[in-house]
């Protein structure tokens, strides 16, 4: 396991102390020791040495850190205590945060209040230091307390009686009487009593759903939709994310939690992950209906409500809300909707490249790499730091973002919580709940802290979103009309027929002409621009935390996302800048030719893969041509997959491997895969390039982030070379006259392309 | 042919390596993840990414060829509806879990194997059907002969599992292996891949009806 947070100094000795009921590790180490300002913020942040600076006074010492592994439940309320002076800063916030997957609030606090907090016997409990250095155990009591209720108010929610809380109250009013926690305890009784008169659960979806008025008059969505801006649907879908990630419970997130779901008598269980789940899915059908509803759209006009949506999640991406941008980005990639092939050529290219780059976010590639370092990067920033490949979308975005720099106002972060919720159940797969002689495993907390830790921080970034709700909008989002997934496949199918959908239709030869100068003209774009990745790091001053509290917890983060950096960099899959095309001409390659070097293809292919998913097997059973869909064969592009065969260079060019392609494969996955088949893993995937052999001397070299299924010349054999780049300065000369002919090549290639399909 | 001349990266010899993706479809709480983890464990440490971890990685070394396995599993987001249904695109083998003490988790299987056969031809995905958590026999409420007969009927392999006992999880994932270098030769072998014939899992020797 490689954790975030990691300490950065150097461990000079560790060791195991046992004792009864519990199991300690103990390091000695030299860190940076700071007397911070604020003990309260030692108390409630993470490690002491990761305080703003602003904060301490610091110098270096030698320090003992001992820290809990596991214990029996008492030993660990125990460890609240003395956690402070064992230099466990985080252990606070690590117990709170996790506790209810081994305890109840009841039970944690009847021992804290009770057996630990009990102040005529503390003398004894802090008996194992000098009694100088050992805090004051009344102050300690209140911090825990001061911590709890602030970070955890939602324990203490156990309607109609609140006996944890009363208890609590009754607590602070004997033995710390005018006290901050017994404000704050006070106004939280009666906060949640007030909630409960207004019958209101606390959860904002129910509210929205409030505001949706039978009274209202008729609307059509589709008219409407185009009544909304882009940028105002985007802040809107928005607002009531925030909205409810804010609300969510972390530690509903835990894997021991959030996986008993679907047990009968936990059907109201983690209420606040449900409701983010039900308005992502509400976003999604809402997509899936504006698209569809109307049968009688001409493809024009629905290709304009595509792009709509396009636009409405850049604009997500623009005000960081990854969850919306996921529910939009799914939803126009799910079945009913990417089949339309006949209705995406009218998307126009700058749009399909900005839907291509906010698909590239999700990407499964490298374990959600893309989308998770941009949630790090971005989690603490002021504004989103992106760049397109697209000059227009740069613009745009730039406008975007400029304005939002104008009005001052910060942006805060919505997660997509599911790739969290996944990693704490694997989480809880992996670690145990308990150790040898039934100790709880506190280890495993520490852990799934880290997740919460990041949830959490991300939460206090949502307050710096600056939102109005629009009720008209609103409204109209809960108006529409929500299809189940068979119905919005059937009304897809009505819309553009099935067979129509197969490549022998001329009029989807003439989307792949279409697509295909798009992407030509994309990569050429993309050549000019500077990759993500490579922008400067969003700056750590963006934290928004405003207690001191979610201050500590950002800096950590921020850590972390370093941390991260610098492990991740090398195996990253830059784009290129210094892309280039290389030599290519395939006018010369005769199509007699390559029509015998086809049908020899398939008589004689081996396939390498059992046949990756065709999207539309339904519209493939109502062809009447075949009975069957045509598998991926070399040397012809049946719909959306063919095979292609690759040899490396310096291979006397007769091993080649055969690959599916599809037409969703870019050419970084095609290196990579072509890698992983020739056992060259071990290289960096950019330092390889792929191209097409048109002839003996002429070649067409994929540009970096092509989609190779387009991008190829169909014409010629589908045989590609995979190979070390050259250096820099040769690929510059080549590019500069090589792009016409790319173009006048594939789009040969692709009018031509008729002649080989049957 | 082709395929097959890996140069070798094995001590013994040229052996081809398949990479796999395979996803765990399922309700929530069938075990999914503990069948994934339990499987992966041994290298438990090595595979996981250093950020969070949804995916797993296992190499088999068989005689004919070297499989290496990507497994992914979604669970915590079986309710994100669309974002399910995508991440088991370009799936090459799919395991259906459900829970043999809990009835209501076969009939999600079915509607998995549903939504798969849209997706898929029915030679582009092996698919498993996989009876979990054999450890609660006690409590079955799906008999053995249940889920054979369906997976019968669909020609899906068909095994029952605990992944917390740990009984027959390597045995499944070895016969998604079997079956999908089965069906390797198979097209490699095939003079036209429009000529195949359908996959015969009966004969397969890959289905065991256990326990």
């Amino acid at each position: 396991f490689s954790f975030p947070f990691s300490w950065q100094s150097t461990v000079q000795e560790w060791v195991e102390e046992v004792e009864e009921g519990a199991v300690y590790h103990v390091i000695l180490k030299r860190v940076q020791i700071q007397q911070a300002a604020n003990k309260g913020a030692r108390w409630l942040g993470a490690e002491g040495d990761q305080l703003p600076p602003e904060h301490t006074v610091s110098q270096y010492e030698t320090c003992k850190i001992r820290t809990i592994k596991a214990g029996t439940l008492e030993k660990l309320v125990e460890n609240l205590l003395t956690a402070f002076e064992d230099n466990d800063f985080a252990y606070t916030s690590v117990f709170l945060s996790t506790y209810r997957a081994f305890a109840s609030t009841k039970e944690v606090l009847e021992l804290l209040l009770d057996r630990y907090g009990n102040l005529e016997t503390y003398e004894e409990v802090g008996s194992q230091n000098s009694i100088e250095s050992t805090p004051d155990l009344r102050t300690i009591i209140a911090s825990i307390i001061r911590a709890w209720l602030e970070k955890c108010s939602e324990d203490f929610r156990e309607p109609p009686d609140y006996p944890s809380l009363l208890k609590l109250l009754e607590y602070l009013k004997r033995n710390i009487p005018g006290s901050e926690p017994e404000r704050r305890a006070q106004n939280l009784l009666e906060q949640f009593q007030n909630q409960e008169v207004e019958n209101d659960d606390g959860f904002h979806s129910t509210s929205i759903c409030n505001l949706y008025d039978e009274e209202e008059t008729e609307m059509n969505s589709l008219e409407e939709l185009s009544c909304f801006p882009e940028d105002l649907v985007a802040e809107q879908l928005t607002y009531m994310d925030a909205e409810l990630f804010k609300k969510v419970v972390p530690y509903h997130c835990l894997g021991s939690i959030w996986s008993q779901r679907d047990k009968k008598e936990n059907k109201h269980l983690a209420p606040t992950i449900r409701a983010t789940i039900f308005q992502f899915n509400a976003v999604t059908k809402c997509v899936v209906t504006t698209i569809l509803k109307s049968k009688e759209l001409k493809k024009q006009q629905r290709a304009k409500i595509i792009e709509k949506w396009i636009h409405i999640a850049h604009e997500c991406r623009i005000l960081k809300n990854f969850s919306s941008l996921r529910a939009i980005i799914s939803a126009l990639q799910s079945n009913s909707i990417y089949r339309l092939k006949k209705t995406w050529v009218f998307v126009s290219k700058d749009t399909m490249l900005m839907f291509e780059e906010l698909s590239d976010i999700f990407s499964d590639h490298d374990n959600y790499l893309t989308s998770r370092e941009l949630l790090m990067k971005e989690g603490t920033s002021k504004f989103a730091n992106l760049d397109s490949s697209v000059k227009e979308n740069q613009k745009r975005t730039q406008r975007r973002l400029q304005l939002q720099k104008d009005m001052g106002v910060m942006q805060g972060t919505v997660p997509y919580l599911g790739t969290f919720l996944t990693d704490l159940i694997m989480l809880d797969t992996a670690l145990q709940d308990y150790v040898e002689g039934g100790l709880i495993n506190f280890e495993k907390r520490r852990k799934e802290f880290e997740v919460i830790a990041q949830i959490k921080l991300l939460q206090s970034s949502c307050n710096s979103y600056c939102m109005t709700p629009d009720q008209k909008f609103i409204q109209w989002f809960w108006k529409q009309q929500h299809l189940t997934e068979e119905e919005s496949f059937s009304l897809s199918c009505e819309v553009e027929a099935a067979a129509d959908t197969s490549t022998t239709s001329p009029k989807s030869r003439k989307s792949m002409v279409k697509r295909f100068s798009l992407l030509f003209l994309g990569s050429e774009m993309i050549a000019h621009s500077t990759p993500i990745k490579e922008q400067p790091k969003s700056t750590p001053g963006g934290s928004s935390g405003e207690s001191t509290d979610s201050a500590s917890v950002s800096s950590c983060e921020l850590n972390h996302s370093e941390a991260e950096d610098a492990c991740i960099t090398p195996v990253d899959v830059p784009d290129e800048p210094e892309k280039k095309l290389s030599e290519s001409s395939s006018s010369s390659c005769s199509s007699a030719q390559s029509m015998e070097a086809s049908s020899s293809g398939v008589s004689s292919l081996p396939v390498p893969f059992p046949l990756v998913s065709s999207n539309e097997k339904c519209s493939v059973s109502v062809t009447p041509v075949t009975s069957n869909v045509l598998p991926p064969v070399y040397n012809q592009q049946n719909k959306d997959t063919c095979i292609i065969r690759i040899s490396i260079e310096d291979n006397n060019g007769n091993m080649y491997k055969s690959i599916l392609l599809t037409s969703q494969d870019k050419t970084p996955a095609v290196i990579q895969r072509a890698m992983l088949k020739h056992n060259l893993e071990s290289d960096a995937v950019e330092d390889y390039e792929l191209a097409q052999v048109i002839s003996e001397n002429k070649e067409l070299v994929m540009p970096a982030n092509a989609n190779v299924f387009y991008a190829m010349n169909s014409q010629a054999n589908f045989d590609f070379i995979l190979r070390k780049k050259a250096s820099v300065d040769e690929q510059v000369e080549v590019r500069a006259h090589s792009s016409p002919l790319l173009s006048s090549t594939a789009k040969q290639g692709c009018c031509s392309n008729g002649k080989m399909t049957e | 042919m082709a395929q097959k001349a890996t140069p070798g990266t094995s001590p013994e010899g040229i052996r081809p390596t398949y990479l796999y993706k395979v996803v765990l479809l399922g309700s929530t709480s069938v075990g999914k993840s503990s069948l994934a983890y339990r499987y992966v464990k041994n290298d438990f440490k090595e595979s996981l990414p250093t950020v969070g971890c949804s995916f797993f990685t296992q190499t088999l070394n068989l005689e004919v060829a070297t499989v290496k396995f990507e497994i992914w599993d979604t669970a915590g987001q079986e309710k994100y509806h669309s974002v399910c249904h995508l991440y088991y695109r370009g799936a090459h083998a799919a395991l259906l879990v459900y829970d043999i003490a809990n009835k209501e988790t076969l009939n999600r299987a079915k509607l998995w194997l549903r939504d798969l056969e849209k997706e898929f031809l029915p030679n582009e995905i092996v698919i498993a059907l996989v009876g979990n958590k054999t450890d609660l026999a006690a409590q079955r409420e799906v008999t053995t002969e249940e889920g054979e007969e369906f997976a019968r009927t669909k020609n899906l392999l068909f095994m029952e599992t605990s992944a917390k006992s740990n009984h027959q999880v390597t045995d499944i994932f070895m016969a998604i292996a079997q079956e999908l270098l089965r069906q390797e030769q198979e097209k490699a072998s095939a003079p036209s891949p429009l000529g195949k014939s359908t996959v015969d899992l009966g004969e397969s020797g890959a289905r065991t009806g256990c326990c």
